[in-house]
């Protein structure tokens, strides 16, 4: 076969591959052939050296898994018939608790089946821990990163790829979905295996730090969940952003998220700053809330015990923080839509945009009566507390 | 040789290849096949997955009017390298202790 015929043929097998990545592939293949030829092989036995178009198509697509693979023909007369025979049977290697994976491939213009074995499990979580960890932006459709007990960060990508870093490996996986979600994990590690003739056997949980790097310009939605972890999210662009974590804190800073942006602890801290969204949710239970230099079109906090401070931020629609136990301190530069503002034994230190013409005002402190004033055709307001301090004062 | 063994092996040649200056797909092959066979279709997934590890990294450039791909070592390719040398020499202690132990 002559060397056009053989990237011909190779061109074919890998249809079904990204383009770009069947280019690569291509131009490797081109490249090695005309290497050989230069150092003074002939065309033909160039690309015999090669091995089969088949064999590459599959070791591509098989990625990284490949070379732990074994490949048996099984010769068959008629399809339906599966494993005839099994040269290494799964208890063979089953010894140290390891399992194999089989599958079987009929190929009914071959009339032959191929039964492969991905060699064992342990082998496979550790090529998927070597697999690619890095992603064309314009593939992934949003990333989902969650359950990591390490602590997070998400950063600018220093080019146009999407990128996974961990000095830990163990357990994490990144897979891309059919629906173009990025799904980053981390699941438990079970170990075993014989070592100079002792057998070992036994299960963590890895907790190695985890940094994702968006590249600019990269608008994906972007969900991060963490137990323990702290959250640190500096990535420039998000579609919409979604953090979440159980005892750690959140730091967002510097981002602009085109739709919602999503914030929730339960004993965690949350800061926010220099965060441009269009609709914004914090709920924290313990955890105290900060925000600083944020414009967002709605705003919706809410705290069980934490105290929340906002001071120079921008909402110009429906603005609603409550808490139990906590304080309100909230500074809102531009004239608000709607706002509510409402705590249990809290104290309440609203500033808003605007000044009393604007809004409807109705304050309810205590057990003393409501009181109504301002401009009763103007934006509604309201302050409620039970047992805290009110205070209200406008910018203009 | 065990698969996996084999794998991690390939893949500190491959770097090892790479440890002298810049090289390329079958200048690679040629210095690491005298060890470990090692062909196109092996490499190309290994110099895929180091790549993106950030142990090598990859740069096309024109060699007698077409194309090539050259590859070079990062600091990090050269961690491996040493941590892999580290570990073998334990087992080496180890393989030492055995065959005394079986010659008696």
């Amino acid at each position: 076969m002559n060397r056009q015929d053989f990237l011909n043929e190779l061109s074919e097998r890998l249809a079904d591959i990204p383009h770009r990545e069947a280019t690569r592939v291509l131009n490797y293949y081109s490249e090695a052939i005309d290497d050989r030829i230069e150092d003074g092989m002939n065309e033909e036995e160039a690309v015999r050296a090669m091995g089969s178009a088949d064999d590459i198509a599959r070791e591509v697509l098989g990625e990284g898994a490949s070379d732990a693979e074994e490949t048996i023909a099984v010769e068959s007369a008629a399809p339906g018939i599966t494993a005839v025979a099994e040269p290494k049977k799964p208890e063979e290697s089953a010894g140290s608790g390891s399992k194999r994976s089989f599958s079987f491939e009929y190929d009914s213009s071959k009339k032959q089946g191929v039964l492969k074995s991905f060699g064992s499990e342990e082998a496979a979580e550790e090529a998927d821990a070597l697999a690619e960890h890095s992603f064309a932006a314009d593939e992934v459709r949003g990333i989902c990163l969650e359950e990591l007990s390490g602590d997070v960060e998400v950063m600018t990508s220093p080019d146009g790829r999407i990128r996974v870093e961990s000095e830990d490996w163990r357990g994490l996986t990144c897979a891309l979905e059919e629906d173009g979600t990025l799904s980053i994990k981390r699941k438990r590690v079970r170990k075993s295996g014989k070592f100079l003739g002792i057998s070992f056997d036994f299960d963590y949980a890895p907790t190695g730090d985890v940094t994702l790097r968006i590249p600019e310009g990269c608008a994906v939605p972007v969900s991060v969940s963490t137990v323990s972890g702290d959250i640190d999210v500096r990535c420039p662009d998000a579609a919409s952003l979604k953090v979440s974590a159980v005892s750690g804190d959140i730091l967002v800073d510097s981002v602009t998220v085109a739709e919602q942006t999503a914030i929730a602890t339960t004993s965690g801290d949350v800061e926010l700053k220099a965060l441009a969204t269009n609709e914004l949710a914090v709920k924290t239970t313990s955890g105290d809330v900060e925000l600083c230099d944020v414009a967002a079109h709605t705003l919706d906090l809410v705290t069980v015990n934490g105290d929340a401070e906002l001071t120079g931020c921008a909402a110009d629609g429906r603005v609603s923080a409550i808490s139990t136990n906590g304080d309100l301190e909230i500074g809102i530069e531009s004239v608000v839509a709607n706002g509510h503002f409402e705590t249990v034994s809290g104290d309440l230190a609203v500033t808003l945009g605007g000044n009393e013409d604007v809004y409807a005002i109705r304050i309810k402190d205590g057990p003393s009566p409501e009181v109504v004033y301002g401009n009763p055709n103007g934006n509604p307001l309201v302050l409620r507390t039970a047992a805290g301090d009110v205070e209200l004062n406008f910018f203009d | 040789m065990d698969a996996q063994l084999r794998r991690g092996i390939l893949d500190v040649c491959v770097l090892r290849a790479l440890a002298d200056g810049e090289s390329y797909g079958y200048r690679i092959i040629k210095d690491v096949s005298p060890y470990v066979s090692i062909s196109e279709s092996t490499l190309y997934p290994i110099l895929k997955r180091l790549e993106a590890g950030g142990l090598l990294t990859a740069r096309t450039a024109e060699h007698s009017g077409r194309l090539r791909r050259y590859y070079s070592i990062t600091e990090q390719g050269r961690e491996r390298i040493t941590a892999f040398l580290d570990e073998w020499a334990e087992l080496m202690r180890i393989y030492g202790y055995i065959r005394g132990e079986a010659e008696r």
